[in-house]
């Protein structure tokens, strides 16, 4: 259900929504349900972007965040929200009129990578709340800005009729045997294949997140064929960038999936703190699959910017011989930068 | 707050009975809440007399609590049950408010631990648990809290940390321990890769031959190096430890050749 705070009636977004789909106006958000189902349009005048926390101990891409939406209608069992959010249910700021000015603050004097799949998955109910329509105009007329709309979906009607000028649209992959398990209510790997290689063809830039990566028996028979899946439909030259990352958690997320009805499997493999006092694989573990993965892409796609999400210099260094250095130095590897 | 001192015909002694302790008071004190009378202090007192409070249902459990410096665990779990019957909302009641039991998926976990069997329920009316701790017993199937039960039986009522590890590793193992039955000799699954024991083997073997000394990674081999920690308390301490180092310093270098081989130096 779509519900909305009457202080968002002006904003377009709203608008939009009343116009076009069943809704209850509310004041107290307090009183609904928190359900993944429920989605709230509210004004909630904040700070919208962020530089992504990183930590100062593993490399840092300086990727900045756009919080606009906050709650996933989908439900990964690693899914970092269950540990950062205190909520379930939908929360969509309405203010686009200040959001915009942040925006434009952030990328008047620097180029900057900007995305508003953190705290949500970009595109997971933009046809209910098509922020793509809001956010893609404004991205557009600033070319210090790469706007990136991260998904697990196939959810690309709107982007569809928009100008893909700024924007870069990325999927987080995984094989469909970890999608089954583990990525509850998603797009299957070959509607979020489909969906890449129809933007691609629209003239979007896209990327691929395989992160994060998860060990299961298997490992490298699942992801050859996610591989030769991805080789034989995208054209490696629509791909801006592919980042690679194995399965990390703060304690609190191991908590949440603990309490998870259904206990994640993958959990039962070798763990241990990482120097940010997060779980990741044993560093060896890790290196092998990073370097598989790499590997694997790089064998195929000679060109193509390929980077380690949250990972020590050491591991850099082990894998590709070189330290990427720490954000801004980090970013200028960014075919955008 | 309305109170007198007088005779009560008939009064719940067992309700508000919810601590092994003993509340004090002169007289027992005794709460009228819509005309039943629940005895709230004062139970190993014989007397005929009582000092009656008349109060709503929570004034009472707030009265009630107010008498004990300190309610173990199963204490807390016996008032939630008390107030859910009597139609009282957990977040009103102020020693809920005290332990954080603030949200509905905490106050469920602290009621149905009545509902535990005998062991673990003694060990919580003797010794506090994390409330996320808490929040794990309370997903755990009966045969997995038997298990637990076990335990603390008979390792005798082991620490709070032990205990606190322990179901963690339940949480996490629950699904592997199905038809186990718990004994003093048993050991949850070792997660640890071929490489990772290797490591660690290898480890242990070098430290027992340069005693006093010990090398250690102190990071999980997040970073590529090995400390080394020895303490001199005599001159002819460190004769040896010298000597020892030098005669297993082939085995140092294969240690470093080992963590090489797997990536971690």
């Amino acid at each position: 259900m779509i519900y909305i705070n009457p202080n968002s009636f002006e904003s377009p977004v709203t608008k939009y929504v009343m116009k076009n789909s069943n809704h209850i106006i509310i004041d107290d958000a307090t009183v609904i349900n928190d359900d993944k189902r429920n989605i709230v349009l509210a004004s909630a005048p904040d700070e919208f972007v962020h530089a992504c926390p990183g930590t100062k101990i593993y490399r840092c891409c300086n990727y900045h965040n756009l919080d606009i939406m906050q709650g996933c209608p989908f439900d990964c069992s690693y899914c970092i929200l269950q540990a950062y959010l205190p909520h379930k249910m939908i929360k969509v700021a309405t203010d686009i009129d200040m959001i915009k000015g942040q925006i434009v603050a952030a990328a008047v004097q620097n180029k900057i990578r900007l995305g508003s799949g953190e705290l949500s998955d970009s595109l997971a109910i933009d046809h209910i709340v098509p922020l793509s329509k809001f956010l893609i105009p404004i991205a557009n007329n600033l070319d210090n800005l790469q706007f990136e709309f991260k998904t697990k979906s196939a959810n690309i009607k709107n982007l569809l009729e928009l100008n893909p000028k700024n924007i870069l649209v990325s999927w987080s992959l995984n094989p469909q045997v970890i999608i089954d398990a583990d990525e509850h209510n998603t797009a299957s790997l070959d509607k979020r294949l489909e969906a890449a290689k129809t933007l691609s063809e629209c003239g979007y830039k896209i990327a691929f997140h395989f992160d994060p990566l998860i060990m299961v028996d298997g490992f490298r028979g699942y992801y050859d064929e996610l591989f030769d899946k991805l080789f034989s439909m995208i054209d490696e030259r629509s791909v801006e960038f592919i980042s690679i990352s194995s399965f990390r958690a703060p304690k609190e997320l191991i908590e949440a999936m603990l309490l998870r009805g259904e206990l994640p499997r993958f959990l039962h493999h070798d763990f241990t703190k990482g120097l940010d006092g997060k779980l990741r694989y044993f560093k060896s573990l890790r290196i092998a699959i990073l370097r598989y993965i790499h590997e694997r892409i790089s064998r195929e796609w000679k060109r193509v910017f390929i980077y380690f999400c949250m990972e020590h210099d050491t591991v850099w260094n082990d894998i590709i011989g070189i330290d990427p250095g720490q954000r801004a130095e980090f970013e200028m590897l960014f075919p955008h930068s | 707050m309305k109170y007198k001192l007088g005779a009560v015909d008939r009064i719940d002694k067992t309700s508000f009975n919810f601590a092994l302790q003993r509340a004090g008071s002169l007289v027992p004190i005794v709460c009228k809440v819509d005309e039943i009378f629940y005895q709230i202090t004062g139970f190993e007192i014989e007397s005929n007399e009582y000092l009656i409070v008349e109060v709503n249902s929570l004034a009472a459990i707030n009265l009630a609590v107010a008498f004990y410096d300190n309610l173990s665990i199963l204490s807390l779990s016996k008032i939630a049950n008390l107030i859910s019957v009597l139609g009282i909302n957990y977040k009103d009641v102020d020693i809920f408010k005290s332990k954080n039991i603030t949200v509905d998926r905490i106050f469920n976990a602290y009621k149905i631990i009545t509902a535990y069997n005998e062991s673990i329920k003694k060990y919580l009316d003797e010794k506090s648990l994390p409330n996320k701790t808490l929040e794990f017993l309370s997903i755990l199937d009966s045969h997995t809290l038997d298990f637990l039960a076990d335990y603390i039986q008979q390792n005798n009522f082991p620490s709070q940390q032990s205990v606190v590890i322990f179901i963690d590793q339940l949480m996490l193992n629950r699904d592997l321990i199905k038809a186990t039955k718990y004994t003093k000799d048993f050991k949850f699954m070792d997660m640890r890769s071929t490489a990772h024991k290797d490591i660690d083997d290898k480890l242990v073997n070098i430290n027992k031959l340069i005693i006093p000394a010990k090398i250690f990674n102190n990071d999980n081999y997040e970073l590529p190096k090995i400390n080394l920690s020895v303490t001199f308390d005599k001159q002819v301490t460190f004769d040896i430890f010298l000597k020892k180092l030098n005669e297993n310093r082939d085995e140092i270098n294969n240690f470093f050749d080992k963590l090489k081989k797997y990536d971690l130096y």
